[in-house]
């Protein structure tokens, strides 16, 4: 690689700095043979030297070297006897040329080599600050496009090379550029920046880096320099920090447009929590009402005659099946917008059976529920509430189609890995797929006489699956009834749960 | 208690006219003089100067929580409160019973339900100004003074405690106990959390008292809530 510095170009010509060294040993040749008489030949060797120093420091090391050698020639030929005369009378003289030809080696080496270092300290300088100049743009910046820009504007101009930004998350969009794609696909699969030395396009050596934050890949940043010194006084680490800053700033930009989209998204869970607990409220409100006043009609007026009385019965029924239906109904739309939130605790299987035995038997007073559950089930490990709920809709629906005086039987298995609870019931079974069943609005029977919306069995099988279990309908082998089974996963009961 | 009406007082606040109605032609029909309010501060006030026996309350009214008059209200009586909710929500109800409530009713309710949580409530105060060790229920006894539980002319022994729970679970009978009140009574304070415990002594002493533990009549669970002693 040639050593020619960035600016001077009219000195990177080795013409050039040859006759300025020839020009200045003839110039000071004539002007100490004027001097001779006045000026010792030790000290014309002096202005010698210091002009092969000048050189150095203005035209660099190469013409230094040279400056060196001619002046050592035109001393012995103007000025060491005899005069205009390579030849040397007194060989005292040589190690005098030697001398200066060290002298002038050394010194224009080392002031050529002071001179390169100020420039790369110089141009580091400039470079460091223009990535100080990005970080506080960056910081700044409150899109993709204002990043762009304030990573062109400060680049660009003060370290003399060509940005071009892509922030984008399909990569595919930036191999549509002018850009090399080959190039541009390896920078980011590999995440490494890919160098070309010199493009093909337009002559100017390019390198490609991956924009790169939390192993994500948002962009690629691809910087040509025409004058091919890329790699020079650290350019290309410092483009990498660039990018990197860059990556930095993307992804602080990203995460904060998340939390504000979370924070839409709460207010919204909010609302809609907000509109069900109203709707709630209100569509209870006048159900208390009517199922109260049926029953106090009754209590209140034991002359009312049989069919007035059954009419009552009817009334408040109904009325508890519709708020029952609300229930199911307000109950899947929060697991629908809210997902299951589940509350799971440690507990006895027979406590929550128990309990949607009783709260069933409320709806349905003369239906006998048989349940057998082994005596050394272990604890198991969910959301009462939900696996309440599961259970009163699956009793319910057992009762809807089966004979009033028929039996329910809960049976309830384990085995390491999973517990096993089926509703059995001895009706007339389900006519229809029974995987079906368990879409929303999709009923055992199609045209029964029984209430009811299969919503019920949409929210078991929503909230089975949230505790990891599932849930699957049967006919009874024997053509009697249905059976509905649904499985839930075991835990270890955690050891400093034992007392 | 108020010498000037025979009849036991029943304070009911609910902002919807049509319920408060209902409510109050239930509690007449139970020969009780209801009185009717509508809002947490007209409750309080009224509160203070009739002492009800019973307070009658739903928590969503126009002017608050009903958490509010719970809270105003406990700080000078401990007569019964019975909360009505329309929430589904089990932790608003946990709320209401944690800071004070007694019992809760979830609407739409039956008039039967009403008068039976009612009575309980009452015959629970009656029972407590008594203040009796001795109780049964079913073929149980308890005798809490001499620390004795008797089932079918048989002793049955309980650990301690199963029989701190009983205990709990008697002095408050009618009551819904939540989770948090009882892990606090039995195992004290720095417990109030682990309710697997809870359940699982629940569980022990069903399996000793109840005939089918799995559907029991006495010892009642309220999902997500606590547990009852219904006798």
């Amino acid at each position: 690689m040639d050593k020619k510095t960035i600016n001077s170009s009219i000195a990177n010509q080795p013409f050039f700095s040859g006759v300025v060294c020839i020009g200045v040993a003839s110039i000071l040749s004539f002007i100490c043979t004027a001097l001779l008489g006045v000026v010792d030949l030790a000290n014309i060797v002096m202005i010698f030297l210091l002009s092969t120093f000048l050189i150095a420091n203005s035209l660099g090391r190469n013409a230094a070297i040279f400056s060196a050698f001619i002046n050592v020639a035109f001393f012995d030929f103007f000025f060491v006897t005899p005069r205009f005369s390579f030849s040397v009378d007194d060989s005292q003289y040589l190690i005098t040329f030697l001398v200066m030809l060290i002298v002038g080696l050394v010194t224009g080496h080392l002031a050529a080599r002071l001179k390169e270092q100020i420039r790369d300290v110089l141009a580091r300088e400039k470079l460091a600050k223009a990535l100080q100049n990005l970080s506080r743009g960056l910081f700044s910046a409150r899109s993709d496009e204002e990043i762009i820009q304030v990573a062109k504007s400060t680049l660009e101009e003060p370290i003399g090379v060509e940005i071009e930004l892509f922030i984008t998350d399909n990569p595919e969009e930036i191999k549509k550029s002018k850009f090399d794609s080959q190039a541009i696909a390896w920078a980011i699969q590999s995440g490494n920046r890919i160098f070309h030395e010199v493009d093909e396009v337009d002559g100017s050596s390019m390198v490609f880096i991956p924009i790169r934050a939390e192993l994500k890949t948002f962009g690629i940043l691809i910087a040509s320099d025409p004058t091919r010194s890329i790699r020079k006084y650290g350019l290309d680490d410092s483009l990498q920090t660039a990018s990197n800053l860059i990556a930095l700033a993307i992804a602080q930009l990203r995460s904060l447009k998340a939390e504000e989209q979370s924070k839409v998204e709460a207010a919204t869970e909010r609302l809609k929590s907000a509109i069900l607990s109203s709707l709630s409220h209100d569509l209870r409100t006048p159900l208390t009402t009517m199922i109260g006043l049926a029953e106090n009609l009754q209590v209140k007026h034991s002359e009312l005659d049989k069919e007035s009385t059954k009419d009552l019965e009817t009334i408040r029924n109904q009325g508890m099946r519709l708020a029952g239906m609300i229930g199911n109904l307000l109950e899947m739309a929060r697991l629908q917008t809210q997902g299951p939130t589940l509350k799971k605790e440690w507990q006895p299987l027979e406590d929550v059976v128990g309990s949607s035995i009783k709260h069933f038997n409320g709806a349905f007073p003369n239906r006998k529920v048989i349940v057998h559950i082994p005596v050394d089930m272990p604890p198991m490990f969910f959301d009462e509430v939900l696996i309440e709920r599961v259970l009163s809709n699956l009793l319910e629906n057992a009762a809807k189609y089966s004979d009033d005086l028929s039996e329910i039987v809960v049976d309830a298995s384990f085995n390491s890995s999973e517990l096993l609870v089926s509703i059995k019931d001895f009706g007339i079974g389900f006519s229809q797929n029974p995987k079906e069943l368990f879409e929303m609005f999709s009923r055992g029977i199609s045209d029964t006489n029984q209430s009811g919306m299969g919503i019920g069995l949409a929210i078991c099988k929503t909230i089975v699956e949230a505790h990891g279990g599932t849930i699957s309908a049967n006919n009874n082998p024997d053509g009697k009834g249905s059976t509905i089974q649904f499985t839930l996963p075991i835990y270890q009961y955690p050891e400093s749960h034992q007392s | 208690m108020s010498i000037g009406s025979p009849l036991k007082k029943v304070l009911v606040i609910e902002d919807d006219a049509q319920i408060r109605d209902l409510i109050t032609k239930v509690v007449t029909s139970m020969d009780l003089n209801a009185i009717q309010e509508s809002s947490i501060k007209g409750g309080l006030q009224y509160a203070a100067s009739v002492i009800p026996d019973l307070v009658i309350l739903d928590l969503g009214l126009t002017d608050g929580d009903g958490i509010e008059f719970i809270n105003g209200y406990r700080a000078w009586s401990s007569n019964p409160i019975l909360v009505l909710s329309a929430r589904v929500q089990e932790h608003e109800k946990v709320k209401a019973l944690d800071a004070g409530a007694d019992d809760y009713l979830t609407k739409p309710f039956g008039t039967a339900e009403l008068m039976a949580r009612m009575r309980a409530l009452l015959r629970r105060q009656h029972k407590t100004e008594s203040n009796t060790p001795k109780f049964s229920f079913g073929d149980i006894q308890v005798d809490l003074s001499s620390r004795k539980v008797i089932k079918a002319n048989q002793e049955i022994h309980l650990s301690k405690t199963e029989y701190q729970l009983l205990n709990v679970l008697l002095v408050n009978q009618g009551r819904v106990v939540t989770h948090r009140q009882l892990l606090k009574e039995v195992w004290g304070g720095q417990h109030a959390e682990d309710s697997h415990y809870l359940r699982i002594y629940m569980g022990h002493l069903r399996q000793k008292l109840e005939g089918d533990p799995a559907q029991p009549k006495y010892l009642l669970t309220e999902t997500g809530i606590g547990y009852r002693l219904d006798i």
